[in-house]
Formats: structure tokens, C-alpha cells, sequence
């Protein structure tokens, strides 16, 4: 495009660029306003399972050594599957909390709709789903360390209860974090194909 | 021609309009190879709703074929005759433009590429009608017109309004809201507004052709002033 198109004035002396800015100056204030909402309902969560997370290390099954303060379950391999998944839980938590904390203290000029912010959700939704997946591991490996003795089939039910809301939080988030990747990362509305051309 | 008509078949030959998993299926060159052929009635079986996006894609087809074959009757006339056709009773190539039917109007310029040139009544070609109306398809085949796109793009509508002005205008109601969530649809409009004015992206290919030429010939020149410095040595 030539530039200088972009210096001409319409009939009422303004620029593209001004236009541009006082059309959508009501889209930029929702948008503003959708993404502030989801953030924060996100972080709310996110700010949830850290706490837990946090928590739950301290407080082990089992109880802790009380000379030295190591746990006493400490050498049973469900004790190292709840301590990774605990880690992993609380730092992507964290991760998802300071990428929803970016938006919410987003300045939303106009040109962050572009990239940062879909990029940021995208992130803080992707970080949120792996915690709260490791979470429901770790609650997991809990419950087989405290019923390992007497229930050994307990395993069964406890993985599959888990893994329902596992899945049922990647498909209700799934459509928003499809609609964010693809207009974020995909090949984006003007990629052609060969059929389309002109000659 | 009506203005009804062109509109129905751009509800139905462009469907993004309706849902993604049909668009996919509409589109998949696997499956139309299937339905050719003589596993069709097996197919149909396996996939209930399949016949109906079968029966529709024919319909396009020779929806298409159609117009190609009245088409080839108008060209027939003369040039005057042709633009009166065009501009009256309705203007079948900017009601194309407005609705996204890329293939009706592929299907018409490849034979007659005049057609670029047209302006409505409001003096806009149809490559501001798709900017203004955001049909990315339409606009698109701007990069198939080579150096004609400066010149049709620094048109001025009746408004005084150029090209940009139409991309800084608010979309369309119904084609933002096919966009989820009010940043999305921010997102889109900017990424409309930035593709017009990148100076790059348009003559994109002219830089990189030229750019290359120059970096290449004075690669050559300095092969060219060694070999000659390695021979006086000599």
C-alpha cells in the first residue's frame, strides 16, 4: 500500500488511524472488560490451588519424623509421585497467577489486542490446566499412600474419579484456548490457497 | 441475477458462515474423492449426514458452472453493453464482493479482467467493498493483480474516504460476532487494519525480489574483483 494514503483525510479532515481509534473505541472498552473478567475468575483458581499446594507439602500423610522433620512415609514411591506432582502443581499455579496478574494490569492500548494479551490467556489458561491436573494427581498418590495397607484396588477408582475433572475442565476451557491459539498462532485469515488465486 | 439470488448462494457456497466441522468436511479433497467414487453408497452408510454436504457441494458445482456458461454468453457483447449489464438492475460483482463469493468473481475476472477496474455508485472497486465488508477471501486476490493494486487502492471513495479510511471503520455486526469474545474481535479488526498499512505485506515481493537481485549482483561483483586481483597476480 502506498504510504501515503495513510496521511489522506476524509471528508471530516481525519486520518485512517484516527478513524480507526474513534470507531472502535467502544470494542477496545469490552474487550478491556472481557479480558479483565476472565482473568480474574482465572486467577481466583489459580490463587486457590497454590495455596493448597503449598499447604499440602507441610501437612504429609503419615506425619513427620519428629526428631529430624522428614516424613516417615519418605521412602514409598507414591510419597515421590505426590511430591513432583506437588511441586509441579504449585509452580504452575504460580506461572498462571503472574500471567493473569499481567493482564489484569495490562495498560490495553490498542496494539496489545495483537499479540501480548491472547498470548498471555493462552499461557495462563495452558499453566492453570496442568495444575489443576497435577493437583488431582497428588491428591491421588495421597490417598494411596494413607489406604496402601488394607486397599490395594483403591487405585483403580481413584484415578478414574480423578481424571473426570480433569477432562471435564479441558473441555469446557477447550473452545476458548482452541479460539485464542488459533487467532494467536495459527496461519491467520489471510493465508491462501492455491485453489483461490486469481490466474 | 438478483441481488437475492447472489446472496443466497453466498450463505451457502461460503461456509465458514455455518460451522467448522462442516467447513472441514466440505473441504476435505479426501472425502470428495470418496463420494466420486464407487464407495459412495458404503460411506453414506458409515457417515449418516454425509449425502447432505455431498448434494450441496454438487449443487455449488453446477451452480458455478452455470454462472461460468452465462458468463461466456455475455462476453459475447460489447464492452458498453457488458457494463450496462453489470450496473443494472443490481450489480451482480459488488453484491459478490459484499457477501465473500470468491468463486463467482474468480470465475468472472479471469475472463475478463476489466472487471478490476469497476467502481459502484459510491466509486468503490470491489476490493474496497470486501475491506469494508471483511472478506478476507475477496480481498486477497489483490495480490494477483501485480502493480494495478497501487492504482486501484489509492481510489477515493464519494466520502473522500481511501482504502484505509474503510478498514478503520467498525466491521460489520454480523461479521464480528462470528469472532468469540470482544479482545478476539479487537484482535481482528487490528490485524485488518495493520495488513493494509504494512507497507510490506503488499509489495512485499517486489522488496524481496529487488533486495535479493542487489544483495546477489554485489556478490558477483566481489568474485568478479578477486578473480581479476588473483590474475594481475599472477
Amino acid at each position: 500500500m502506498q504510504p501515503s494514503l495513510k496521511e489522506m483525510r476524509d471528508k471530516n479532515g481525519r486520518t485512517p488511524r484516527m478513524l480507526f481509534t474513534e470507531e472502535h473505541r467502544g470494542l477496545v472498552k469490552e474487550g478491556e472488560k472481557w479480558m479483565k473478567n476472565t482473568a480474574s475468575s482465572c486467577m481466583l483458581l489459580a490463587t486457590l490451588i497454590t495455596t493448597v499446594m503449598f499447604a499440602a507439602i507441610f501437612t504429609v500423610p503419615g506425619g513427620n519424623d519428629n526428631s529430624k522433620g522428614t516424613p516417615l512415609v519418605l521412602a514409598s514411591t507414591s510419597f515421590i509421585v505426590f511430591a513432583v506432582a506437588d511441586a509441579f502443581a504449585l509452580f504452575s499455579s504460580v506461572t498462571s497467577i503472574l500471567m493473569f496478574l499481567s493482564i489484569l494490569t495490562s495498560r490495553y492500548a490498542e496494539e496489545d489486542f495483537v499479540e501480548s494479551l491472547p498470548k498471555r490467556l493462552v499461557v495462563g489458561l495452558a499453566t492453570l490446566f496442568c495444575s489443576i491436573a497435577a493437583m488431582l494427581v497428588a491428591f491421588a498418590a495421597t490417598f494411596c499412600i494413607v489406604l496402601d495397607h488394607r486397599l490395594a484396588w483403591i487405585v483403580v477408582p481413584i484415578s478414574l474419579g480423578s481424571s473426570v475433572p480433569v477432562t471435564l475442565f479441558a473441555f469446557l476451557q477447550f473452545p476458548l484456548f482452541v479460539d485464542m491459539i488459533h487467532s494467536s498462532y495459527g496461519a491467520g485469515i489471510f493465508a491462501r490457497k492455491s485453489t483461490d488465486m486469481l490466474y | 441475477m438478483n441481488h437475492d439470488r447472489i446472496s443466497q448462494l453466498g450463505g451457502t457456497t461460503f461456509p465458514c458462515n455455518t460451522n467448522e466441522w462442516y467447513a472441514e468436511i466440505y473441504s476435505n479433497e479426501f472425502i470428495e474423492f470418496t463420494l466420486i467414487s464407487s464407495f459412495s453408497e458404503l460411506f453414506s452408510f458409515i457417515v449418516p449426514g454425509i449425502k447432505a454436504v455431498y448434494d450441496k457441494k454438487l449443487m455449488h458445482t453446477q451452480v458455478l458452472e452455470l454462472v461460468k456458461l452465462s458468463w461466456e454468453q455475455v462476453l459475447l457483447l460489447d464492452d458498453c453493453q457488458i457494463a450496462e449489464l453489470l450496473a443494472s438492475p443490481s450489480q451482480p460483482l459488488f453484491v459478490a464482493a459484499e457477501f465473500g463469493i470468491v468463486e463467482f468473481i474468480t470465475a468472472l475476472i479471469r475472463s475478463y479482467p476489466d472487471l478490476i477496474w469497476k467502481v459502484n455508485e459510491q466509486s468503490r472497486s470491489i476490493f474496497h467493498i470486501a475491506v469494508a465488508h471483511r472478506q478476507e477471501k475477496i480481498f486477497s486476490l489483490i495480490n494477483d493483480i501485480g502493480a494495478h493494486k497501487d492504482m486501484i487502492t489509492a481510489y477515493k471513495d464519494i466520502n473522500n474516504a481511501n482504502i484505509l479510511h474503510l478498514a478503520g471503520m467498525i466491521a460489520p455486526r454480523d461479521k464480528l460476532n462470528v469472532i468469540s469474545g470482544a479482545a478476539l474481535q479487537m484482535q481482528r479488526e487490528l490485524l485488518w487494519f495493520k495488513v493494509l498499512t504494512e507497507p510490506t505485506t503488499l509489495s512485499y515481493f517486489y522488496f524481496e525480489a529487488t533486495g535479493l537481485f542487489i544483495s546477489s549482483f554485489g556478490f558477483l561483483c566481489n568474485i568478479f574483483r578477486k578473480l581479476r586481483r588473483m590474475c594481475s597476480l599472477h
